[in-house]
C-alpha cells in the first residue's frame, strides 16, 4: 500500500498548500469567471504580501497553522483548573474563601480590579494597543478607520486571553490572603488557605 | 435614639432583646458554644456593648453601639442599586432583593456598621434596622423597650437632642466636650450620644458636619441629571463614529474600484 506523506509544516506567507506547491487553486468555473472580470488575479499578493486567495480583501494574511498546539494544551488544562477553581468559589462561602472579613471587605480584589483590570481593559495604553483589550478595542474600532479595524478582532482575542490570566491571578492570590493588605505588605503564601486546602482534599 | 455612658450599667440586656426581635443566633465563637459574646458588631450582632478601659487606672465606660442611622447616610448613597435606603422614622433599611453583595456600604460607612456574612453561601448584610418592624407597630426598637436603666431612650431627634443638651447643661463638665455626639457629625445622625471620656476613645470618629455621601451626590447630581452626562458622550461618539465610518466607507470604495477586491472585515 503507498503511504501517504506526513504534512509539513507550512511556511508562513502561503495562503494554502496549492500556493506552497506552485500549484493552481481548485476554484470553481463561477469564481474563475468572477476573478477574470477583476484586474487582481486569485492567488497573487497585494502591495503589504497579503495573499488574495478570493475577491475578498482580506486585511490580515492567512496562516495555514496547526490549530491544536501543545501550548494551547498547556494553557486549555490551566483555564479548565480555574474553572474548577471558579465554580468550587461558587458553591463556596466567600470568608474563608478569599481570606476576607468586614475589616478588609474588598482585600486585593477591588483594588486589583478598578487599578488593573480597568486600566488594562480600558485605558488606550500601548499595551492595549498591542495585545488588545474588548474596551479598548470597540473604541479603536468604532473610531478609527481601515487601518485598525484589521486588528480588532485579534484584539477582543486576547483580551478574552487576558480576562482568563486574570481569573487565573485572582485564583492564585486566594491562596495568599495577607496580600493587599496594610498590616501585611509582603505577599505570604498561606498553605492553609482554602484553596489549597480544598484541592489537596481532592 | 439617645445613649447616655453615665448611665448604662453594661448589663447587656439590650444584646438578647435584640437578637430575639431580629432572629439572630447567638456568637458563642469566644465561649464554645456556651452563651453569645460577641467581640464586636458582626454577622450575628446588631447591637453590642463593648467596654473601654483607660490604659492606667480604674477608669472605664460602656458603649452600646448600632447603626447610626444617619441623616444622610454614606451607606445609602454608596449603595449601587438602592438596596439600602431611609425609611419612614429615619430607619436606614436593607432590602435583601435588591443587594448584590458588592460590600460597597461597609467600605462607606464611616461608622463600621453594615457587616457581610463571610461564612454563608447566600450571604445577607446584616445591620440594625432601629426594629423596623416593631416602629410600625408602634413599638420601641427592642433595645430600647427592655433598658432597665433608661440609659437608652427612644424618641424622635428633635426631642432627644433636646434632652441630651439639658442633661449637659445640668452637669457642666460631667460629659466630654460638654456636648452631644452625633447632632453634627457626618451631617448628622439619629443616634446620640452622650460620654464621660472622649468619643475616639469608645470607638466613634471624629468626623467633620458634612455628610460623606454629599461628596459624591453633588458631583453626580450634576452628570447624571436627566441623564444629560451620558446622553451628551453618547452623542459625541455617535458624531464621531459616524464621521469616520463615511470616511471608511469612501477609502474602501476607491479601493474597491482600484482593485477589484471587497472589504472583508
Amino acid at each position: 500500500m503507498r503511504r501517504r506523506a506526513l504534512p509539513t509544516r507550512k511556511k508562513r506567507g502561503f495562503a494554502n498548500s496549492y500556493e506552497q506547491r506552485n500549484m493552481s487553486s481548485p476554484i470553481t468555473t463561477s469564481q474563475v469567471s468572477r476573478a477574470q472580470a477583476r484586474p487582481v488575479q486569485v492567488g497573487t499578493r497585494d502591495a503589504a504580501g497579503s495573499t488574495l486567495i478570493n475577491h475578498w480583501q482580506r486585511g490580515v494574511p492567512v496562516y495555514r497553522e496547526p490549530v491544536v498546539t501543545p501550548l494551547l494544551i498547556f494553557f486549555g488544562a490551566l483555564a479548565a483548573l480555574g474553572l474548577v477553581l471558579a465554580a468550587m468559589r461558587f458553591f463556596s462561602p466567600l470568608g474563608p474563601f478569599s481570606g476576607m472579613n468586614d475589616a478588609y471587605a474588598w482585600g486585593i480584589w477591588k483594588t486589583f480590579n478598578v487599578m488593573t483590570l480597568t486600566a488594562l481593559g480600558s485605558a488606550r495604553s500601548r499595551w492595549a494597543w498591542r495585545h488588545g483589550s474588548s474596551t479598548g478595542g470597540s473604541c479603536t474600532w468604532s473610531c478609527e478607520p481601515l487601518w485598525y479595524r484589521a486588528f480588532f478582532f485579534t484584539r477582543l482575542a486576547s483580551s478574552l486571553s487576558a480576562s482568563m490570566w486574570a481569573a487565573h491571578g485572582i485564583s492564585i492570590a486566594s491562596c495568599c490572603p495577607g496580600a493587599g493588605m496594610p498590616n501585611r505588605r509582603c505577599l505570604r503564601f498561606d498553605m492553609h488557605a482554602t484553596v489549597l486546602r480544598r484541592l489537596s482534599a481532592f | 435614639m439617645l445613649y447616655d455612658n453615665t448611665i448604662c450599667t453594661g448589663c447587656k440586656a439590650c444584646m438578647p432583646a435584640c437578637n430575639e426581635a431580629n432572629g439572630l443566633p447567638p456568637d458563642t465563637l469566644q465561649t464554645g458554644g456556651l452563651w453569645d459574646m460577641p467581640a464586636d458588631l458582626n454577622s450575628k450582632t446588631k447591637n453590642i456593648i463593648k467596654l473601654y478601659k483607660e490604659p492606667e487606672g480604674p477608669g472605664f465606660a460602656y458603649v452600646k453601639r448600632q447603626c447610626m442611622h444617619c441623616l444622610d447616610p454614606a451607606c445609602v448613597t454608596g449603595c449601587p442599586f438602592g438596596s439600602l435606603k431611609k425609611s419612614d422614622f429615619g430607619a436606614v433599611t436593607w432590602n435583601s432583593s435588591l443587594c448584590i453583595g458588592c460590600r460597597y456600604c461597609e467600605v462607606a460607612c464611616p461608622f463600621d456598621v453594615p457587616k457581610f456574612e463571610w461564612d454563608k453561601w447566600n450571604p445577607k448584610i446584616v445591620k440594625c434596622e432601629f426594629c423596623y418592624d416593631r416602629l410600625q407597630k408602634n413599638e420601641q426598637p427592642a433595645c430600647t423597650a427592655v433598658c432597665p436603666t433608661g440609659a437608652v431612650i427612644f424618641g424622635k431627634r428633635t426631642d432627644l437632642l433636646a434632652k441630651g443638651k439639658e442633661r449637659v447643661a445640668a452637669a457642666p463638665g460631667k460629659y466630654f466636650e460638654n456636648r452631644v455626639y452625633g447632632e453634627h457629625e457626618a451631617g448628622g445622625t439619629q443616634v446620640l450620644y452622650l460620654s464621660n471620656v472622649a468619643f475616639s476613645k469608645i470607638g466613634l470618629p471624629t468626623l467633620g458636619s458634612t455628610s460623606l455621601g454629599h461628596y459624591a451626590t453633588k458631583v453626580t447630581a450634576v452628570i447624571y441629571k436627566w441623564l444629560s452626562g451620558p446622553i451628551l458622550v453618547a452623542g459625541l461618539l455617535g458624531v464621531v463614529i459616524k464621521k469616520n465610518w463615511n470616511r471608511h466607507e469612501a477609502e474602501s470604495a476607491a479601493h474597491e474600484k482600484e482593485t477589484g477586491l471587497r472589504e472583508q472585515l
